[in-house]
């Protein structure tokens, strides 16, 4: 068994985005001392229940929000420390947080080095102003680069910067300046997200409402002021292009690592190593109000609200929610589902592994169809997307489910 | 009983007209029910009944009345169902009966319904009585309403009872001129037994109820009868009537109005129209107009799920305890698998036959495109029915084909007769008659093919007149045409569920109205789909549907492996739905859609 990466969960924020799905709390001050007290509780918690060596073993840590950078710094810190305490966090663990250009300052990026973070992740979503305030974001384009420049000078050299492709209005043009800026700052990991026009954000839903009228909100049609899928593809076919030239290679649907010259960068790689794990089947554990937790042979998350999650905590129940056992079949669904999502795509021969029977073989009468039609590519051990394939994604994926029949 | 004090009648109105009102007032009047036991609309029974204001079944009530003479009546109150669907219905619930209340909506007028009934009445030789409903209304103009009744029916309405059913007004005087003006039953109380059937249902614990009118003789229990239609012969187990509860009787007399049950398992069995008789003196000539029912109009019956077939063919069988006017058999369709070729009376009746599929066996259905039976000869002489599409012979087989025709008169404020004399011709029809029956009323009366009814006539007419043109139409006959088959071809592969046929004047507009509509219901695949409408093996349009842009999700939010795999899941659920014809999922409105185009 080896070692789990960890997720925190900080649900504090500014304001609500209006694009965001995530659990956030508006709330400030008290609230936010005894969440972090809670978080402590249940880090102390996990650090002696996994009493496995290899399970106490951390080699990823990641701080998410909400927005992490929205609570003061030493708290950031503090929670580090704890978990340093518990649990057995590698030298050379990832640790990553996330944070918002308007929320940083020079204090909290002194705690953040203090407390043994080596990468920062900032909520960018845009070079343009315009789009910004549409999406409700409190910062600027100018205070977005300042802040970029801050936390490279601040002795950070693992930055990534999300992006958000699709939005309201958007053209490949608006992405020419994205890109500039990018080339200008250099950051060493890019996400670049796609805008869902769905329910569960503020913006989706105005969309839906306004696309179609109240009668069919579910059917967004083209026309309304998103760009349509040709226009999104552009915009998407135009970032691959671009970020290659600028020399970052893409390892996952919405992931670019800058490409690594082994003579001048220590490191191998500067891929995500939380979020592969993510795609891996890795374990990890998620603390936090509405984390979520991979440990076979269970997936859960934690309580969605701040207080419930709280309440939980201190009166020692449990806060955990949904809890489901992940049988062999489901398992090798999501190990194909996910693991796709990597450009590199999979390897059978690790697959099985995981399984504990022949990957290759299991899902054949799914695969050969896809292969056939050009949307899987087979080359030796290793499956993958074909290029064509990464937008469609979903249809070929869907493919998977229940396809198996497996004892559980 | 002494026939001089029975008086058989029915209510005729259209539908909100306010036969269910003053139904239920005579009811109350009469002290059949107690005005707390009346929830509303005491005769209409199904739930759908209630929930589309019609009458689906007819049910006959007895009713105790003492009139201003002293003396006291039995009144039978036959219902009648009021749509065209169900039109030999109505002409033998009105045979069982000497008079009738029209009733006509003080401000809507004469309608086409109405009309078609009325001249049912009047050729069953029944007295009826005029009323005048919602006369409380500020827009009521009685006057009119006279002039129209007498003008549209021809009968002497200068007496018209002016009645608000809803108010209670007039209702006594209803129930005087029933008793006054409609005769008597006549009837030979010692000839042979002769009973008309006009109404009969199953109930699970006594098996088939049937309503019958003695014309003549006398049904008692334990008396052997026998079915003129089947011949088959039966013992009378029970009889009596309904007030509206039923009540056990010793026997029904000639004249009289009421039920039997004689061990019948099946609805089928008892044939509305027919007569029975004694089995060992049985009378010589039944009473006549007896029809077998016949199915105008058919469609496919498709279980949305595979699973669902064989609860789907238990519910037919139930279904058609109960009714015998429809009638289904087995049938495979390459786009949607295995389902039933059903035969309606009508649009109406198929409707109600897929909504209590829906509602009471909880069934999620597919219903194709309606169609009606055609008459092809080939050429060899040969002839046989048509009534799917699919089942057309090839084009160089065909010496001929016929279709069904239909009479269809039509009411409508002079305001929108242009708009409805361009349906009418879009639709095929010729005109045979354009009257102003008053100064803003038109009646106009078409010859019709009825297959330009069963798409979507009513629901064009609706529109053309903002709701106010009425319509009814009777079966005339089969008429030779150009008809041809037109065919929708998703991803180059014909759909059998989509194929129609047409006048060949028609193939290309509604060919390329289709494959347009095809285009916007079918979402887009992962490659571009051509859809063609054709014509044999000339295509004669095309549209395609491009490849699908987008389907991803571009972000895992911590870890929320869950919430992605939701997502698919749902995805997989809307495509579940929908039906895959080849390497294409088309969704159900798809093929409901045919019904739409114009």
């Amino acid at each position: 068994m080896g070692p789990i990466g960890l997720y925190i969960h900080i649900p504090f924020c500014a304001a609500h985005c209006s694009y965001c799905h995530f659990v956030i709390d508006l709330a400030r001050g008290e609230v936010q001392g005894r969440y972090v007290e809670a978080v402590e509780m249940e880090i102390e918690h996990w650090g002696s229940r996994l009493s496995h060596p290899d399970r106490r073993r951390v080699d990823t840590l990641y701080i998410g929000g909400g927005t992490p950078s929205w609570i003061p710094g030493s708290a950031i810190e503090k929670i580090i420390q704890t978990v340093r305490n518990c649990f057995a966090v590698d030298e050379g663990a990832e640790i990553t947080v996330e944070v918002n250009p308007d929320s940083l300052d020079a204090v909290k990026i002194r705690h953040y080095q203090e407390a043994g973070i080596n990468r920062v992740s900032l909520g960018v979503q845009s070079f343009h102003d315009e789009e910004l305030k549409r999406l409700g974001r409190t910062h600027h384009a100018a205070e977005a680069e300042s802040a970029i420049q801050q936390v490279r000078q601040g002795g950070f050299d693992n930055i990534s910067v999300d992006l958000l492709a699709g939005l309201p209005g958007q053209t490949v043009s608006h992405w020419e300046r994205n890109f500039e800026r990018l080339a200008a700052l250099q950051p060493e990991h890019v996400s670049l997200y796609l805008f869902d026009e769905d329910e569960e954000s503020v913006l989706g839903r105005k969309i839906l409402r306004q696309a179609s009228g109240p009668v069919e909100k579910m059917k967004p049609r083209p026309g309304g002021n998103l760009p349509d899928e040709e226009e999104l593809r552009r915009i998407y076919d135009f970032a691959l292009c671009e970020l290659d030239r600028l020399g970052y290679e893409q390892y996952e649907i919405s992931n670019f690592a800058r490409r690594t010259n082994p003579t001048n960068t220590p490191r191998s790689s500067l891929r995500s190593r939380h979020n592969l794990k993510y795609w891996n089947m890795e374990p990890y554990l998620g603390l936090g109000c509405a984390a979520h937790s991979f440990l076979l042979p269970r997936r859960w998350h934690n309580e969605n609200s701040t207080e419930g999650y709280i309440q939980a905590l201190f009166s020692e129940n449990d806060p955990r929610r949904e809890i489901e056992e992940i049988t062999p079949a489901r398992l090798a669904e999501d190990a194909f589902i996910f693991g796709l999502r990597q450009i590199d795509g999979i390897q059978y021969r690790s697959l099985s592994d995981l399984l504990g029977r022949e990957a290759g073989t299991l899902f054949r009468p799914i695969i050969n169809p896809l292969l056939a039609e050009g949307w899987l590519i087979e080359q030796g051990d290793t499956l993958r997307l074909a290029p064509k394939t990464l937008l469609v994604s979903n249809e070929i994926f869907g493919r998977f489910l229940d396809a198996v029949p497996l004892e559980t | 009983m002494d026939t001089k004090l029975i008086r058989n009648f029915s209510i005729i109105a259209h539908i909100d007209h306010g036969k269910t009102t003053l139904s239920d007032r005579l009811l109350e009047l009469t002290g059949a029910l107690s005005q707390r036991e009346m929830g509303e609309q005491v005769l209409d029974a199904m739930d759908l009944e209630r929930e589309r204001g019609i009458t689906i079944k007819a049910h006959a009530v007895r009713l105790t009345y003492r009139a201003l003479d002293d003396q006291e009546y039995v009144l039978n109150l036959i219902d009648t169902p009021g749509h065209v669907d169900f039109s030999y219905e109505v002409s033998r619930s009105l045979a069982a009966c000497e008079g009738a209340i029209l009733v006509v909506d003080a401000s809507q007028g004469v309608e086409a319904q109405t009309l078609a009934n009325c001249y049912l009445a009047v050729n069953n030789n029944l007295h009826i009585i005029p009323v005048i409903n919602k006369i409380d209304l500020p827009s009521a103009q009685p006057a009119v309403i006279k002039e129209q009744i007498e003008h549209l029916i021809g009968i002497d309405s200068s007496n018209a009872i002016l009645a608000s059913a809803k108010q209670g007004i007039g209702t006594e005087e209803i129930l005087e001129a029933v008793v006054r003006e409609i005769p008597s039953p006549a009837g030979d109380f010692d000839a042979p037994l002769k009973a008309l059937i006009f109404d009969s249902w199953f109930d699970s614990y006594r098996g088939v109820v049937i309503l019958t009118r003695v014309i003549d003789g006398e049904m008692r229990r334990g008396k052997q009868i026998r079915s003129m239609a089947t011949g088959q012969v039966y013992t009378v187990e029970d009889l009596g009537a309904m007030t509206p509860k039923a009540i056990s009787l010793d026997s029904l007399g000639a004249g009289e109005v009421g039920f039997f049950i004689a061990n019948i398992k099946r609805v089928a069995d008892t044939k509305i129209g027919d007569t029975f008789t004694d089995a060992d003196r049985p009378t010589a000539t039944p009473f006549p107009g007896f029809q077998e029912i016949k199915p105008m109009v058919f469609a496919g019956l498709y279980p949305v799920e595979a699973e669902q077939y064989e609860p789907l063919r238990d519910a037919l069988e139930k279904l058609r305890l109960n009714d015998s006017s429809f009638f289904y058999e087995p049938e495979n369709s390459l786009a949607l698998g295995f389902g039933y070729r059903c035969g309606f009376l009508g649009l109406l009746h198929m409707d109600i036959v897929q909504e209590r599929l829906e509602r009471e066996f909880n069934l999620n259905l597919l219903t194709t495109a309606p169609s009606v039976r055609y008459r092809v000869t080939r050429t060899d002489g040969s002839v046989i029915e048509v009534d799917n599409p699919t089942k057309l012979p090839p084009p160089n087989e065909i010496d001929r084909i016929e279709e069904p025709m239909i009479e269809a008169t039509l009411l409508s404020h002079h305001e929108y007769v242009g708009n409805i004399l361009k349906l009418a011709e879009e639709k095929r029809g010729v005109q045979k008659k354009f009257e102003y029956v008053s100064p803003t009323r038109v009646m106009l009366v078409y010859d019709l093919p009825l297959n330009e009814i069963v798409m979507d006539f009513n629901d064009r007419l609706k529109s053309a007149s903002r709701g106010y043109a009425s319509f009814d139409y009777h079966f005339s006959g089969y008429r030779e045409s150009d008809l041809v088959k037109l065919d929708i071809l998703v991803n180059e592969e014909p759909v059998d569920a989509l194929s129609l046929i047409v006048h060949r004047d028609q193939a290309f507009p509604r060919g390329r109205a289709l494959t347009e509509k095809m285009k916007e219901l079918i979402p887009r695949q992962l490659f571009p789909v051509p859809i063609q409408a054709a014509v044999g093996s000339r295509v004669i349009s095309r549209e395609t549907i491009r490849a699908m842009g987008k389907n991803v999700l571009a972000k895992c939010y911590g870890g929320d492996i869950t919430r992605k795999r939701k997502l698919l899941e749902k995805q997989k659920e809307g495509k579940k739905r929908m039906k895959r014809v080849g390497k294409v999922d088309i969704p159900q409105e798809a093929f409901l859609a045919i019904l739409k185009v114009q």
